[in-house]
């Protein structure tokens, strides 16, 4: 009896101090929940003092991206650059990085795929890199759709200097290709072919991801937008319906099992690979650097083609493509911004990003101006890949517009698909969902939409 | 008047009352402060305030006055709750971990009992060894249970292929499954150890009357044991209540390996996912709204259980 009075009674004192305890923190927080968001002045990027040494905290997912920092890190004793190689953007990092933002406590430098600048610019994470000294400077150098993209839109101000450019492009097995006597398909009629004519030889022509990042790459070579911002509303159209020629194509190889879906670049889609049992990969050249990680036992039997077209269009997509940028927070502007210029300029940088990152430089001529990069590549049958990427690489689609909430989008995507992918609903009603979720999510950043139709 | 377990013992002369008590009490206040200091200090900063914190910003919301305009946290009173209540996805989340309650849970708490059951009999060799073996999976962190179940389940990775196709626990059908076997695995031997320690504290003497009154082992077990350690029965059991509806990690890290699992598959994913939008106001909300189904439950369930709790 008594244990339970006292138990009572140290649950009603326990009680009081607890809702104390609530109401002194929730006064104490109300302060706070206003932070986030930097304290820097707009346009403010001045030099630290003379003969001070200023380290760069840096976070990636490029591949083998140390051995640029180390160049740097030679050439530049005063301006030291430490840098962590962290998870993919999509894959955790920018959740840590959207965390720092928030807290005020964010690195120098990060790493931003072109279809998140809009969603971390929403979120006051970037500097305007315009106002540093000698970046504005560098536009000539740049692929204007580049340029533009890292510009977000406005005449003055830039957000972040591209890393790569990513013409997307068909890495297929010249060897198994050649041994079934299938021809390497230039049109989507003849991939889907194509894909039926590998099916009957046991195996499958590609792996269709759930990764939200594939999706919007289909309808950006099609010129159908999904964003537009006119008269400061967002415009979203993401939905298509049934009858729509691409959803229509993609639901096809679906639910004609002529396609495999595992996660990309994970141990089952690692294993297909090595086993021979998927043919062919679309992607960016960020493929150069993760097909030989992934697929180590199919070394020289690969090649590279432009990806297939629409009948009557050479128009292409971009799949990914990512930018450096500098965190607003970031204590030492301008000497980040001089890493990100040479980063992304200097000859010596772009050769290593080449070869052992499988980046794409975005600098005008550039496949001429880098030896390296005109050198055959022994995994893909000794092809010279980037030579064959720049024939094509002219021909992506000019005018596509990101979201401000692509991380919610991806996600989204992902999540939605892998149903799609698996037979639960069908790929319309996915992008359906998406379509809803994204409005809600660009309504609750306090941003106005007006649906398109 | 002392209090002891038994109830209030009248000491002969009742109208001295409590001073020496009191004093006593009192004069110790000082120590009783900074032995519990360090403990308190943690709880209100590692978990009164993040809650405290949660509870605000669920009540607010982002304004801006241009498309990359400064944001604005403005008051919107139970908006938040609103959207969280309509949402659909949250109450799919919900419904799925109500279905592992009724079903995993009553699964880790008669495993565990049986598994304690048997190794506190003396018919079982090696109970040491198996106290160990038991209770290791829960030592295992839950990540590398799931990766390691996971790569099990699919049917290109597992060592036994046939089986993994048959069963497909990665796929719609089988993932509930999948997913309550991993926690079963990891959970049931802590369930053990503390239904086996809570065996051990009962004495010998009733075992030696029930064998008189010619009880067997599994008589001994049903009509003895069970009921004296029903305490910690219950008490295992609201602790598996309590962490099926904060399920996180083994469906986070089966998303990567399956293509049943969506962001929102369990309510705090969707807490997660939503505050990687990031949406940390809407995001707060759903916590709340979660951490206030889930006290509500469990106070229930004890009050059910009331009476054989506190026996």
């Amino acid at each position: 009896m008594n244990v339970r009075e006292d138990m009572q009674m140290r649950r009603s004192t326990l009680r009081t101090n607890t809702i104390a305890a609530f109401a002194i923190g929730a006064l104490a927080l109300s302060g706070c929940a206003g932070s986030g968001g930097g304290s820097a002045a707009a346009g403010a990027c001045a030099p630290a003092a003379e003969g001070e040494k200023v380290t760069l905290a840096m976070s990636s997912w490029i591949p083998n991206f140390q051995q640029t920092v180390d160049l740097w890190n030679g050439q530049n004793p005063d301006i030291q650059v430490e840098y962590t190689e962290v998870t993919q953007g999509n894959q955790g990092t920018y959740q840590a990085y959207l965390n720092q933002i928030k807290a005020g406590k964010t690195a120098d430098i990060g790493y931003f795929d072109y279809d998140v600048m809009p969603t971390f610019r929403i979120q006051d994470g970037l500097l305007d890199l315009a106002a540093c000294e000698g970046i504005t400077d560098l536009q000539d150098q740049f692929i204007a759709s580049v340029w533009n993209a890292t510009a977000l839109g406005e005449e003055e101000s830039l957000f972040g200097l591209g890393l790569d450019f990513t013409p997307e492009s068909l890495f297929y097995r010249a060897d198994l290709f050649e041994q079934a006597g299938i021809d390497v398909p230039t049109t989507w009629d003849e991939y889907y072919e194509a894909a039926k004519a590998v099916r009957e030889t046991g195996s499958y022509i590609a792996n269709l991801p759930a990764w939200g990042t594939f999706w919007p790459t289909n309808w950006m070579q099609a010129g159908e937008n999904w964003f537009a911002l006119e008269d400061g509303e967002w415009q979203v159209d993401i939905a298509r319906g049934e009858d729509d020629e691409i959803v229509q194509f993609l639901q096809r190889l679906v639910d004609e099992d002529l396609v495999t879906s595992y996660p990309l670049f994970q141990d089952e889609y690692s294993k297909a690979l090595n086993a021979g049992e998927i043919w062919s990969q679309l992607g960016g050249p960020w493929g150069f650097a993760l097909i030989p990680v992934t697929a180590a036992d199919t070394a020289g039997n690969w090649s590279i083609e432009k990806m297939p077209t629409w009948e009557g269009s050479e128009s292409i997509a971009s799949w990914g493509g990512a930018a450096l940028g500098v965190f607003k927070g970031s204590e030492h502007p301008h000497e980040a911004a001089q890493f990100l210029a040479w980063a992304t300029t200097d000859p010596e940088a772009l050769a290593l990003n080449s070869d052992l990152g499988g980046l794409y430089p975005p600098i005008k001529g550039v496949v001429d101006a880098i030896p390296t990069m005109q050198e055959p590549n022994s995994f893909f049958g000794d092809q010279k890949v980037f030579v064959e990427l720049d024939s094509w690489a002219g021909e992506v689609t000019p005018d596509w517009i990101w979201g401000p909430t692509m991380v919610q989008v991806n996600a989204d995507l992902e999540s939605e698909m892998a149903k799609a992918l698996s037979g639960e609903q069908t790929i319309a009603e996915a992008l359906q969902t998406v379509h809803d979720n994204t409005v809600d999510a660009i309504r609750a950043q306090g941003l106005t939409v007006a649906e398109a139709d | 008047m002392t209090l002891t377990a038994d109830g209030p013992t009248a000491t002969p002369s009742q109208t001295r009352v409590h001073p020496p008590e009191r004093r006593r009490v009192g004069h110790h206040i000082p120590s009783i402060i900074a032995l519990t200091a360090p403990f308190m200090l943690l709880l209100i900063a590692f978990y009164l305030i993040p809650i405290g914190y949660a509870l605000v910003q669920s009540f607010f919301k982002i304004a801006r006055d241009s498309p990359y305009g400064e944001p604005r946290e403005v008051f919107a009173g139970l908006e938040q709750y609103a959207i969280v209540v309509q949402s659909a996805a949250f109450w799919e989340g919900l419904s799925r971990v109500g279905i592992l309650l009724v079903t995993m849970v009553p699964a880790t708490i008669v495993l565990g009992l049986v598994f304690a059951l048997l190794i506190d009999s003396t018919l079982v060799k090696g109970r040491k060894f198996f106290r160990l073996a038991f209770f290791a999976p829960y030592a295992v962190p839950g990540v590398i249970a799931a990766i390691m179940w996971g790569f099990f389940y699919a049917p290109t990775l597992s060592p036994l292929p046939g089986v993994a196709e048959s069963m497909d626990l990665l796929g719609s059908r089988g993932i509930m499954f999948g997913l309550a076997n991993i926690v079963v695995w990891t959970v049931a031997g802590f369930n053990m150890l503390i239904m086996y320690s809570a065996l051990q504290a009962i004495p010998q003497e009733l075992y030696e009357a029930a064998r008189i009154d010619g009880a067997g082992h599994l008589r001994i077990a049903l009509s003895v044991k069970v009921p004296l350690i029903m305490p910690s029965i219950i008490m295992t059991a609201v602790l598996s209540v309590i962490g099926t509806f904060q399920l996180f990690n083994e469906p986070q890290v089966l998303k990567t390996l399956s293509k049943a699992v969506g962001l929102d598959f369990t309510p705090n994913m969707l807490v997660y996912n939503t505050a990687s939008i990031p949406n940390y106001n809407l995001a707060a909300a759903i916590s709340v709204l979660l951490a206030v189904i889930t006290a509500v439950l469990s106070f229930a369930f004890l009050r059910i259980t009331q009476k054989r709790a506190f026996a």
